[in-house]
């Protein structure tokens, strides 16, 4: 059964670029534009793990994740943080409320990122 | 030590004024004694007339009292006087005798003492003589012959008696038949008459006289006891005589003193008033001004026709020209100093403020009234944390100029400076000290903004770049290996590589600006730094290899020191990842050796390569912010150069590499520099930090162990 992953993030650019690598490793991904949306489909569809941005314009990344482990419903899906902000203070307070882990984008490739996600999804099994 | 000339001449006055005094009390002392020997030798030759007069006087008494007691015809008037013939011996021989013998009174008494008959002078009392027949016979019990004085209702009398024996008894050895008296009463009369014998005045005291008299008064004094019948003084005669050759001298010697204060003490007061006027006042004056340097005392000095109005006139102009130049001189330096916007603070070496300059009130007090008054200990409150107080002192103690950093100061921030004031540049003796303080509020604002621009733009510049970069990485694995384009194939890997290269200087920036505002935190903890270089060997080993490059790892033989230092391990590694790829990038064949030197509290990484070196010229660059932008600031025509090599920088550009190193290793305690490096035959760096176990070595602190580190 294929892996469902969610990835919240603003930047079109940024979402259909993970959306081809994802594809092309056979994962079944979820894309949200819109973090209000994101929580939504994070409750509906309820994935095996998600990937969320920080900077995103309405709600960020951080009040998103404190939402996501409130909720009875998501608060067991492992959430990686995948930004291009390198701050080390917000870093670690996600690591506070619960993210997996922290992962700036420009030092991955979509390739590496994919890995990460597989490396994660095979410890939650 | 000067002894200022006033003080000279009241030492000469006051020395005159003694020598006069001892001169004077010496001739005193000297006439006084000679008035006394005068005195003594007047008093001898007074005693020696007195004694030769009263014996004269007393001869008569003595003889009628001896030869009338040996008359047989006394015996018998004693038993018998009231018979006729006694009578008319009494009558004929006593009454005469007081005539003969010149006495005043003559008394005879019988053998049971019992006065028998008594006879006076004329202007004399034929008194009784109040003498009881006790006092008769005890006047006589040891000897035959009496001489005494008594004080009776006719004054004071001096009496001779004798016991009365037949003329067969000249020895007085029978009973006595009676007793004979004659008497003299001394009277104004009779003292004057000795008076004039004497050529003195005679009176009777009824003690001796206290003290001797005064010698001044000329009266020479002799005092002779009068003896009673117990032998006792009764009365004294004082014999009072004039000798005016001892008054004189008296008079003389008064005169003398009277002459010394109205004469010499008003002269040496009048040469005092002299020297003060006309030399020491003139001499104060001069050198008061030469000391304060002030004309305005010599104006009237100048104005006198003597030498030292002379010399008042020359010293007068050359002070007044003088200040003219040094007045102008002081408010050129002034202004300019309340002209500059760099706050200006001056101090004395005893630290008291002497000057604060407009910028300066401007920029600590918001308040630019110059009559404010300012104290060192309100300045050093006002700047807190930087510690001012302490700072002066020690400026002015090691003769140091000391940054003190920034301070905010309500909405300001204030930068601040001491520097101690010498004459000679770095040298004792110190004069004061200066403190700068500098606005910086705005430099720092303009700062804040562009390193924060700087970090927004680099974020928003990522993001873009990620995707280009993502996008030509999956080209590269999922679309190129199925193409058979050759240029296509080349230009996605070109898109790729340089997105790369792109994103690493984005992060170069984002780094530097991110440890310029001090917004990298470091956690040190305990890393073993053996194993880290061994993992970085394991991971970069191959990567080397394919560039025909060999990568070691050794430790220094013999090193017993510790391996395990105080670092934050994603930063030491950030470090030497870029000391290794610079090194790879830089070295085309041989090797690139990390060797670890442990020590006791530090361990040392050098990093060494076989590769191109460094030119020594370009070595003070290396660790610089932008190494190629400065390279053209310091030399105009320099061809601008993006030659990595140049740099020694593996973003090809931003040259930031070893200053990112240089500041992450700082940040986490530790140091990296240049060990060597010459062209053509490689490179050495090296870090140092501290081991875990080592006690904290403050930066800068002079009581700390020494160390590499500091």
């Amino acid at each position: 059964m294929a892996k469902k992953v969610l990835l919240i993030d603003d930047d079109p650019l940024i979402v259909r670029m993970y959306e081809r690598i994802f594809s092309f490793a056979n994962i079944d991904i979820k894309t949200s534009l819109m973090p209000t949306d994101g929580l939504a489909q994070a409750s509906a569809i309820k994935p095996d793990l998600i990937l969320l941005d920080i900077m995103m314009p309405d709600m960020d990344g951080l009040e998103v994740l404190r939402r996501l482990k409130g909720d009875d419903v998501t608060k067991a899906i492992p959430v990686i943080i995948l930004t291009n902000l390198s701050d080390e203070a917000r870093s670690k307070e996600a690591i506070k409320l619960g993210a997996a882990s922290v992962m700036v984008k420009s030092d991955f490739s979509p390739k590496q990122v994919v890995e990460k996600v597989q490396a994660a999804l095979g410890t939650t099994k | 030590m000067v002894i200022k000339t006033q003080y000279r001449v009241i030492i000469l006055m006051l020395t005159l004024l003694a020598v006069a005094a001892g001169g004077l009390y010496l001739l005193s002392a000297n006439q006084k004694q000679h008035a006394q020997v005068l005195y003594q030798e007047i008093a001898d030759e007074n005693q020696r007339l007195f004694a030769a007069v009263y014996r004269l006087d007393g001869d008569p008494q003595a003889t009628i009292t001896s030869d009338y007691t040996y008359w047989d015809d006394m015996v018998t008037f004693t038993k018998n006087p009231s018979t006729v013939a006694n009578q008319k011996f009494a009558h004929e021989n006593l009454d005469t005798a007081l005539s003969t013998y010149s006495v005043d009174n003559i008394w005879v008494f019988n053998a049971s003492a019992k006065q028998i008959y008594k006879v006076a002078s004329s202007g004399h009392a034929n008194i009784d003589l109040p003498l009881s027949t006790q006092q008769i016979q005890a006047a006589f019990a040891k000897k035959p012959l009496a001489h005494f004085f008594i004080h009776t209702s006719q004054g004071l009398v001096e009496l001779r008696g004798a016991t009365i024996h037949p003329s067969n008894d000249p020895g007085r050895t029978t009973p006595e038949q009676g007793y004979f008296f004659v008497g003299r009463v001394y009277d104004l009369a009779f003292r004057q008459s000795l008076g004039s014998d004497l050529k003195s005045q005679v009176d009777l005291a009824p003690t001796a006289p206290m003290h001797l008299p005064d010698p001044s008064t000329g009266t020479v004094i002799l005092s002779q006891a009068l003896a009673g019948l117990d032998g006792q003084p009764v009365s004294y005669l004082q014999v009072s005589s004039d000798a005016p050759s001892i008054r004189e001298i008296y008079q003389l010697s008064n005169q003398l003193l009277r002459n010394f204060v109205v004469i010499v003490v008003p002269a040496l007061l009048l040469l005092f008033w002299f020297l003060t006027g006309f030399v020491t006042q003139p001499l104060n004056i001069i050198s008061g001004t030469l000391k304060t340097h002030d004309p305005e005392p010599l104006d009237e000095l100048e104005k006198k026709h003597t030498e030292f109005g002379q010399i008042a006139a020359l010293l007068g102009d050359y002070f007044r020209q003088n200040r003219i130049q040094l007045s102008d001189a002081h408010a050129r330096l002034r202004a300019s100093i309340n002209s500059i916007n760099i706050g200006f603070i001056m101090t004395d070496v005893n630290r008291n403020v002497t000057m604060v300059n407009d910028a300066a009130r401007r920029i600590l007090f918001n308040d630019i009234r110059r009559s404010r008054e300012v104290t060192l200990a309100e300045l050093n409150q006002l700047l807190g944390k930087l510690q001012l107080d302490r700072t002066v002192t020690n400026s002015m103690t090691t003769i140091a100029s000391h940054s003190l950093g920034e301070v905010q100061l309500g909405d300001k921030f204030v930068r601040a400076f001491v520097a101690p004031v010498t004459e000679v540049a770095g040298k004792a003796p110190v004069l004061g000290c200066i403190i700068l303080v500098e606005d910086v509020t705005l430099e720092r604002s303009l700062k804040r903004a562009r390193d924060e621009f700087f970090s927004i733009a680099s974020h928003e510049l990522r993001t873009p770049l990620t995707v280009i970069m993502g996008n030509a990485a999956m080209i590269n694995e999922e679309i190129v290996p199925k193409v058979k384009d050759d240029t296509l194939k080349g230009m996605t890997k070109d898109i790729f590589d340089s997105s790369q290269r792109l994103i690493q200087m984005v992060n170069d920036f984002l780094d530097t600006s991110r440890l310029e505002q001090g917004k990298i935190k470091f956690e040190l903890e305990t890393v073993d730094v053996a194993k880290l270089l061994q993992d970085l060997v394991k991971q970069y080993g191959h990567m080397a290899e394919e560039q025909g490059i060999q990568l070691k790892y050794e430790v220094v033989s013999g090193g017993n020191g510790s391996t395990k230092v105080k670092a934050d391990v994603a930063k030491l590694q950030q470090v030497l990842i870029n000391l290794l790829s610079n090194a790879v990038t830089f070295t085309h064949k041989g090797s690139i050796t990390m060797r670890l030197d442990p020590h006791a509290d530090y361990a040392r990484i050098f990093v060494t390569d076989t590769g191109e070196g460094i030119p020594e010229a370009r070595h003070h660059l290396l660790f610089k912010k932008f190494q190629q932008a400065e390279e053209n600031i310091l030399s105009r025509n320099a061809t601008r150069t993006l030659d990595p090599g140049a740099a020694r920088d593996t973003t090809h550009g931003t040259g930031l590499g070893l200053y990112i190193s240089k500041m992450l290793m700082e940040g986490m305690g530790g140091l990296i520099r240049l060990e060597s490096s010459e062209v053509g035959k490689g490179t050495t760096f090296s870090i140092t930090l501290p081991v875990a176990t080592s006690v904290k070595i403050k930066k800068g602190d002079p009581n700390g162990k020494k160390s590499p580190l500091n």
